[in-house]
């Protein structure tokens, strides 16, 4: 995977808005979005319930249309960075496959993707490792707790060793314990593959303990309100969450969240 | 020992109410009646005829039940077109479209497999239906994100996430198949366990009578269990297998 900050944008977003239209009335849910995110970036999206950062995030995706603006990854639009497999998504539930044991849903892409068969269990395994899975392989998923398969989850979004991972509130549903247990692997997760994360969150700690910089949104229809880097030191630890800048970047975007 | 319970219960209703044969007869003369036309070959062939009828039309209803469910859970439009008029159907008993039937296709083998199918066909369209919209939109959005074909999608996530509803809907088939090809035999037959059925009503052969009965509740009762099975080794190790492997 390259990585050089002198390349273009990895994402850019240009002037992106987005309306649904339901029982004729005409609901916007973004307004105007710029931004741009460098390779090898951890940017979380943060902003109140239904300020359309998983719409956002889907847009990015191509998994919706914008109704106005340019996406483009990896400086090609999004639909062919999609077509190109360009990135991996996790959802806020892990959306795996019951009927398959958890190799078998990590090698869907590939499968999907039409890789040679031959590397499947190489690309399989090695994605297991790194979420520390590699010794569940030949369970089913309903056998996993949650945490557990929420690493599959994200062993299947790498397995294709896509440049970008698309997270939409990957951990939201999980207790606090696990959350941070998942957020300590998933930056040791970046740090190994040097895959840009675009995160979507409702937790202003997580957002500040992971990113590198942090999108605010203001409530519907959604806008940039703020962006805030996070120059925290890497590698971060449990040390990291106790320390006084990590607090004061809590305050901040709480009180932009507020504004 | 709930078989040797009915036996007696049956054995004691003969003897306190001293029915005539004709009217109960003994298990011991049905077994009797049962041995007779297992050894004169006529109950293997009546038996082949209604399953043979009952198996096409459940294989025709499979098979279309299938493709028209899949289509109308695929599209808004054309389910809203035909809907009125399936559910319309539906309430048609098909002992009334069965004598229909008989005229249209005549009093071989196809009229049976007509009604079978009719009964069959709404069960299986039904339940492809509710089976291919139980498909959870995070794993159809998943496959999307993957920019998987059309073909994937079907192959990977739509034939597993239906095939839990899918096999209810052959249960519940399986069983209707038979029972209307007897209602098919029943309206015009020369052959097959109703028609069998039939005729000992015409002879008085209640012994027969309760065979070719006993033989559709068999056949039934395998049928069954045959889906059952099918269902145990398509289903093995989802979640819902996991619990207690029961019949229904």
């Amino acid at each position: 995977m390259r990585l050089s900050k002198t390349d273009q944008p990895i994402i850019e977003i240009q002037d992106v808005s987005k309306y649904f239209e339901s029982n004729q009335k005409k609901l916007q849910a973004l307004d105007q979005i710029d931004l741009s995110v460098e390779a090898g970036e951890f940017l979380s999206l943060i902003g109140p319930s239904g300020c359309g950062k998983s719409t956002l995030i889907r847009i990015m995706g191509d998994l919706l249309k914008p109704s106005s603006g340019i996406v483009r990854i990896n400086g090609k639009i999004a639909k062919q960075a999609r077509l190109d497999r360009d990135y991996g998504i996790v959802f806020q539930t892990p959306t795996l496959f019951d009927w398959w044991k958890v190799a078998r849903n990590v090698e869907l892409p590939l499968k999907v993707m039409g890789y040679p068969k031959a590397e499947w269990m190489d690309l399989v395994r090695d994605k297991l490792k790194l979420v520390g899975l590699q010794d569940f392989e030949n369970v089913y998923p309903w056998q996993l707790s949650s945490g557990m398969q929420h690493r599959v989850a994200i062993a299947r979004a790498l397995v294709t060793q896509p440049c970008i991972l698309f997270m939409d509130e990957p951990f939201g549903a999980l207790d606090e314990i696990t959350r941070e247990q998942l957020n300590l692997e998933l930056l040791n997760i970046q740090y190994e593959t040097n895959v840009s994360v675009i995160f979507v969150t409702h937790s202003v700690p997580e957002a500040v303990f992971l990113s590198t910089r942090v999108v605010v949104l203001s409530d519907r229809p959604g806008t940039i309100k703020n962006i805030i880097p996070v120059d925290l030191p890497h590698p971060r630890t449990d040390k990291t969450r106790e320390s006084p800048p990590f607090f004061d970047l809590v305050t901040e975007i709480r009180a932009v969240l507020k504004a | 020992m709930f078989f040797f319970l009915v036996i007696g219960l049956w054995k004691w209703i003969i003897y306190r109410w001293d029915l005539q044969p004709f009217i109960l007869p003994p298990p011991e003369l049905v077994w009797e009646r049962f041995i007779t036309v297992l050894k004169s070959g006529s109950l293997w062939f009546h038996t082949v005829f209604t399953l043979t009828e009952a198996f096409l039309g459940f294989l025709a209803a499979l098979i279309f039940g299938t493709f028209m469910g899949y289509i109308l859970a695929r599209s808004r439009l054309l389910e809203q077109l035909f809907s009125p008029y399936i559910v319309a159907s539906r309430g048609i008993p098909v002992i009334t479209i069965a004598p229909l039937l008989a005229i249209w296709f005549g009093f071989g083998l196809p009229s049976k497999v007509f009604v079978s199918f009719f009964i069959v066909f709404f069960p299986m369209l039904i339940n492809t239906i509710i089976g291919i919209r139980s498909v959870n939109i995070g794993h159809r959005e998943l496959m999307r994100a993957y920019g998987a074909s059309r073909w994937q999608i079907f192959r990977y996530i739509e034939i597993p996430s239906a095939m839990p509803i899918l096999l209810g809907g052959f249960k519940i088939g399986i069983t209707s198949s038979i029972m209307g090809a007897v209602v098919g035999e029943f309206v015009s037959a020369d052959r097959g366990l109703g028609f069998l059925v039939n005729q000992s009503k015409g002879l008085y052969d209640t012994p027969l009578m309760f065979v070719a009965i006993g033989t559709l509740a068999a056949l039934s009762f395998i049928l069954y269990t045959s889906v059952w099975g099918l269902e145990i080794i398509l289903l093995r190790g989802r979640p819902e297998q996991n619990a207690e492997q029961t019949r229904f």
